[in-house]
């Protein structure tokens, strides 16, 4: 693997107005907090501010860079403003092979990027986003705003959820959806056309949380997605009938899951996580994930956790290696290996620290936290990844 | 060209994963039936541990979600992600 520290210097797309507003948002919380009249006693922290640095980097050279700011602004014991802001710095390398070589008319990596006069082949292709998610909690109600720029996409999300909890208090019911659209705007590409395009999602939840005993949870929980529009990489080809041709996936999706969560408290100041998921929808894409996490205590204020998640899927109806017909499966052919078979693994580690109160005798005197992770990504088709998340929260 | 998948037909669930899921599934239900005896508030002790905590890793996952859902197929599609990480 090949890891870049610095970023390259290419053309780089920023959204400066979006940055600077999640910016502001932030400070202006920061600013409201110190002027609001905080309880003399409280159950619950009320403010909270946190940082993450997330580096991601894999085996095909692919790189992210991201940092997440947060703030958390309690107005009540029962209600809280929730803002996060995120800039990610994200460099697909460069294609590599020659020009007109078959390597070089597709995609070899799943990551979106043009190749024309404007944005070479042989030069990283580097694109920023900015995105700003907004939440208020107030009794068992939640609304959330979400918003993400980029250079060729625009994401917005509106979604709600209540939750009601019933057998005093051992069990609650939670329902949830949400709505969201993009606008997608390909850039200039030398071997595929694709117009300015519009995607929709629709979603729902329902989840039910039990507890069976005094060290034992349960979770189950069911959702629906139904996707319409533009669900296919406006710039990559795949082969047909001999030749390159565009991607092309139906404009239609019908996604479904059901899941459980199991949480069990261990004697010696450890707790297990066990979770598993079925997921289909109407493209014929079939999939189990598995999980365990074990949390550990070293200290009393020092967690280690050591978590697995196993991943496996089949393939979508249409997919294939390569397409006989012009036409593909049905109108439809797809170059993209994630509606492919394949398996995956992730192993994780993380370690949370509670430094307790560092500024106490001053004026905000509050609770920090660190937190450090590492985890190690890889799938049957070769690829892998490595994540490194570092961050902090303060609470006051 | 470089091919990742070497599939050529696609792939319903087979009866092992069927069985898999109806397990799943009447396990949920046994767990949600026998879950009528009470935990006091004062039993809880455990229970309120935040390694015992579903959110404790919210925002974690969160991040998690986006970069696992352009490198999966099923992973995700709740709307929202965008077009970053290097996906769609």
């Amino acid at each position: 693997m090949r890891v870049q520290l610095s970023t390259p210097n290419v053309r780089v797309f920023a959204g400066p107005g979006l940055a600077a507003a999640a910016a502001g948002a932030i400070a202006a919380g920061a600013l409201v907090s110190i002027a609001w009249p905080r309880r003399a006693h409280a159950g619950t922290t009320e403010h909270t501010v946190g940082y993450t640095l997330h580096y991601f980097a894999d085996s095909d050279r692919v790189r992210v860079y991201s940092n997440y700011g947060d703030y958390t602004l309690g107005l009540s014991e029962d209600a809280r403003v929730y803002v996060q802001w995120n800039r990610q710095v994200v460099v697909v390398p460069a294609v590599d092979a020659p020009p007109g070589s078959a390597e070089a008319v597709d995609a070899i990596t799943s990551a979106s990027r043009p190749v024309s006069s404007r944005f070479g082949a042989f030069e990283d292709f580097v694109k920023t986003r900015n995105s700003v998610q907004a939440e208020l909690t107030a009794n068992r109600c939640r609304a959330g705003y979400y918003v993400s720029k980029e250079t060729d996409y625009l994401a917005q999300q509106v979604s709600g959820n209540v939750d009601h909890d019933l057998l005093d208090g051992n069990l609650n019911l939670s329902a949830g959806s949400s709505y969201g659209w993009d606008a997608i705007e390909p850039l200039q590409d030398d071997d595929t056309q694709t117009d300015d395009a519009l995607k929709t999602t629709l979603h729902g939840n329902l989840v039910a949380t039990e507890t069976l005993t005094r060290s034992t949870t349960l979770r189950v929980g069911g959702e629906v997605n139904f996707v319409r529009g533009l669900q296919h990489n406006p710039y990559r080809n795949v082969y047909a009938a001999g030749g390159p041709a565009a991607e092309r996936h139906p404009d239609r999706r019908l996604r479904r899951d059901a899941y459980v969560k199991l949480h069990q408290y261990l004697n010696n100041r450890s707790s297990i996580k066990l979770d598993y998921k079925y997921y289909a929808d109407d493209w014929g894409v079939a999939s189990h994930t598995m999980g365990a996490k074990l949390s550990q205590y070293v200290t009393g204020k020092v967690i280690v956790g050591y978590g697995y998640r196993y991943y496996d899927q089949g393939a979508a109806d249409f997919f294939r290696d390569e397409y006989e017909d012009a036409d593909g499966i049905g109108g439809y052919r797809t170059g993209d290996y994630r509606l492919g078979e394949f398996a995956a693994h992730l192993f994780g580690t993380d370690l949370d620290w509670d430094l307790g109160r560092p500024l106490a005798g001053i004026e905000f005197d509050g609770v920090l936290h660190l937190t450090v992770r590492y985890e190690r990504y890889f799938n049957s088709n070769n690829f892998s990844a490595n994540i490194f998340e570092s961050g902090f929260a303060f609470a006051f | 060209m470089k091919l990742r998948a070497q599939r050529t037909e696609s792939r319903t669930p087979t009866p092992v994963a069927a069985l898999l899921v109806a397990l799943a599934a009447l396990a949920s239900l046994a767990a949600l039936a026998s879950g009528c005896a009470s935990v006091k508030p004062f039993e809880r002790e455990h229970l309120s541990d935040p390694i015992m905590a579903f959110d404790r890793d919210a925002r974690h996952d969160r991040r998690a979600l986006h970069w696992i859902e352009a490198r999966e197929g099923s992973t995700g599609g709740a709307g929202g992600a965008g077009g970053g990480c290097a996906c769609n």
